[in-house]
């Protein structure tokens, strides 16, 4: 069995319907396509996700991973992290596919009403970074969302802080809801500018920031960061979304309060799942543990289902929290690309 | 007056005794605390050893290893050769200095650097001060026990500090000091010592070759494989003497890749004689990633890896064209191989000044041509696969003579004083 295109279909009717799977649909639908990427287990004792080996997310610096021509790949995306001076790639077959992940996601999680219609992106835009998943993610949303059409916010790789506070001046006088989207990175670099500075955006407001600070340099602590989204930009703590995303992956989990309430934690979009495994055992640890994250998404039909990436966290509940790069795992994430 | 000051006190006096003591009655002083040591179980009780097993990490078969290995070198015969050295070279003004005593910050949880530092400088008549790693601090604390416990001269001339405060108090004023740990971390040291004697023990690694001559039998290079999987798997390749590397020439009876599945099946068996530590989460991370990198690499180069699936540990990774990647340790080896000496040179990593270890199986006169050509795999410590967890008591560890560098400093020299010795092989 190989990968084709009536499996590929499946997979994008589970992503259109944006409705949650039950487990056994997941692995069902997750092992049809393990098996028509060659990546189960030869001795799986069970059928279960155990039974599929997943793709250490170094697989993509060091090879093609693709279950396609490579030169019909309709993008490609790099990732920030450089071992031995190479990036990463990610060859992206379907495009749509893609697009319809990241706007299914997005609604599910950063769309709760009061629905913003204006929004403020920190993030170049894909034209200027055409290899930067995180750019055409945002672009999908832009193309998507808005009411009132989008400043032009960044100057190469310089943020233009006058023209944000002007946008968001200009949303308080308007009276409408605003999102802010940006790496975590480039707010901490915004906040910094903005000084003493400040407005309180009309309620609904929201700001969704990823990346973390992965390898930036720069130690982030998350409370400290919703202290001043709500100091600077009066968005509570419930309205700071944190988006994870891996340049491997074309899902997304999302810590968003409104949606996912209980303790801060991430949470995969339905038609992706992730788990924490020990990584001697391969085991999903208990909850509160520690361990690598393991994603099966199943948007990465083209590609490799199942990716063990060098990210520890913590289980909590349906999600996970508390993510770090593993010792030995190269550097990278969005704010590492924004920090270079 | 302060702890430190107190502590301070304690050890002039003790460097006092030390200086009345005729080296004959020190040998046996000395001679009889190594012999305590013999049956590790003897002198510290199950509930010690169950403490260090819980410190160390190390299930009890493996720490029991790791206790006769920091005292079998300090033989009655060794003993006796370091103290004899010592007088002998102290000449006219052996005790010239009587404040004399020695501060050691020690790093990881191998018990043999404690040891090997306590009796060279004991044996120099000099004091030591031990100040544990984070990462293991019982077995310090039950070494000056059992200093104590064994005669008032040694009770007073071995002496544990923890507390910070007091360490930081101690370390510009200390006499003469010995810093082990992370090239960071000694480079801060040297610092604050301000020119004063110092000797450091930065980042050190080791490393096997094996000349196609130890591999002619499928007998000669299973027991040369044995002995490298030893070398690999005691302390869970902690130290400094810990290979992580074996070169592995080409073109012998026992073809490479036989040779590196020999090894991964000697570690194997070696997991249940001495069992080893769970690594913290973040290690095993590391190892997971590790494992699955090499996986792929072997598989995209024509390498090899045992196992080819699965576990993370022990690992044998086999890359006939691969270059040296820093390993994660807990027992993972990787396997490069060469085409006679020229091509040693080619594919050793460049380890000048950092190498501390070199096991060599083969003839001596290939190794001696091999390094003539690759000077930068000059080791302070040369030996047989097997060995190199196993150094003789008067082993330069860091190309350092620590017992010659504490009479140096002892017969009256303050400055900065670096005693080392030539690394030929």
């Amino acid at each position: 069995m190989t990968v084709d295109d009536s499996l590929a279909r499946q997979v994008r009717e589970v992503i259109e319907s944006g409705s949650p799977l039950d487990e056994d649909a997941f692995a069902a639908l997750c092992l049809a396509v393990a098996e028509a990427q060659g990546l189960l287990r030869p001795d799986a004792p069970a059928r279960g996700l155990d039974a599929i080996e997943p793709l250490p997310e170094a697989a993509f610096k060091l090879m093609t991973v693709a279950h396609f021509p490579p030169s019909e790949a309709q993008a490609v995306f790099h990732t920030s992290g450089t071992t031995r001076g190479t990036p990463g790639r990610h060859l992206v077959r379907d495009a749509s596919l893609y697009r319809v992940s990241v706007l299914r996601g997005f609604e599910r999680f950063a769309m709760y009403p009061p629905r913003p219609g204006r929004f403020v992106s920190l993030v170049p835009a894909a034209s200027e970074r055409p290899h930067s998943s995180l750019s055409s993610m945002i672009s999908y949303v832009l193309e998507t969302y808005p009411e009132v059409p989008p400043s032009r916010v960044r100057d190469g790789d310089r943020l233009d802080v006058a023209t944000i506070r002007d946008a968001l001046e200009s949303a308080v006088r308007a009276r409408e809801p605003v999102l802010l989207l940006g790496t975590t990175l480039d707010f901490l670099t915004f906040f910094e500018a903005v000084g003493s500075w400040g407005v309180r955006l009309p309620p609904g407001s929201r700001a969704m920031h990823t990346g973390g600070a992965k390898a930036s340099g720069r130690a982030v602590d998350r409370e400290d960061l919703w202290r001043t989204f709500a100091r600077v930009l009066g968005i509570p703590a419930e309205d700071v979304i944190e988006e994870y995303g891996m340049t491997e992956l074309l899902s997304q989990a999302y810590d968003s309060p409104r949606v996912s309430p209980g303790p801060r934690r991430l949470v995969p979009v339905p038609w992706m799942r992730t788990r924490v495994l020990d990584p001697l055992t391969f085991h999903e640890v208990a909850q509160g543990e520690r361990g690598l994250l393991c994603h099966y998404d199943l948007a990465n039909v083209w590609t490799a289902v199942a990716i063990l990436t060098g990210d520890l966290a913590t289980r909590v509940e349906d999600g996970f929290a508390e993510v770090e790069r593993a010792p030995g795992a190269s550097p990278r994430g969005c704010s590492h690309e924004a920090a270079r | 007056m302060t702890d430190a000051s107190r502590l301070v006190e304690d050890l002039c006096a003790a460097r006092e005794a030390l200086a009345e003591v005729p080296p004959d009655a020190l040998l046996r002083v000395l001679r009889e605390w190594a012999d305590r040591w013999r049956e590790p179980g003897r002198e510290v009780g199950g509930d010690d050893l169950d403490r260090l097993s819980a410190s160390t990490g190390w299930p009890r078969p493996h720490l029991v290893e790791a206790l006769r290995r920091a005292f079998r070198p300090w033989t009655p015969a060794a003993i006796e050769r370091s103290v004899r050295r010592a007088y002998d070279t102290r000449g006219a003004v052996p005790f010239a200095r009587r404040d004399l005593w020695l501060l050691v910050l020690l790093a990881g949880r191998i018990p043999a650097l404690a040891t090997g530092v306590a009796f060279r400088a004991l044996a120099a008549g000099v004091p030591v001060v031990l100040k544990p790693s984070s990462a293991e601090p019982v077995f310090c604390d039950l070494l000056a026990r059992s200093a104590r416990r064994h005669s008032d001269l040694l009770g007073g001339a071995v002496r544990v500090v923890t507390d910070p405060g007091t360490v930081a108090s101690l370390l510009p004023e200390a006499p003469a000091c010995l810093a082990y740990g992370r090239d960071e971390t000694v480079a801060r040291v040297r610092e604050i010592r301000d020119g004063r004697p110092t000797w450091c023990g930065g980042h050190r690694e080791s490393l096997v070759v094996v000349f196609r001559e130890a591999l002619g039998s499928e007998s000669g290079a299973e027991a040369v494989a044995g002995g490298v999987a030893r070398d690999c798997a005691i302390y869970d390749q902690s130290g400094c003497l810990s290979p992580h590397l074996a070169l592995v020439e080409e073109g012998g009876g026992v073809p490479p890749r036989a040779f590196a599945r020999m090894v991964f099946a000697h570690l194997q068996a070696l997991e249940r004689r001495w069992p080893p530590a769970v690594p913290a989460v973040e290690e095993a991370a590391a190892l997971r990633l590790f494992a699955e990198e090499s996986r792929i690499l072997a598989a995209l180069r024509g390498g090899r890896v045992f196992p080819g699936r699965g576990p993370a540990r022990p690992l044998v990774v086999l890359m006939p064209d691969g270059v040296y990647r820093p390993g994660p340790g807990y027992r993972v080896l990787q396997v490069l191989t060469f085409r006679g000496e020229t091509d040693f040179g080619r594919r050793a990593p460049s380890l000048a000044g950092r190498l501390q270890g070199l096991a060599a199986a083969g003839p001596r006169a290939r190794l001696n041509a091999t390094l003539r050509g690759a000077p930068g795999s000059m080791a302070p410590y040369v030996c047989r696969p097997g060995r190199l967890q196993s150094p003789p008591a008067d082993w330069l560890e860091n190309g350092l003579d620590l017992t010659a560098g504490l009479v140096h400093v002892g017969g009256g020299a303050r400055d900065r004083s670096r005693v080392t010795a030539s690394c030929r092989p």
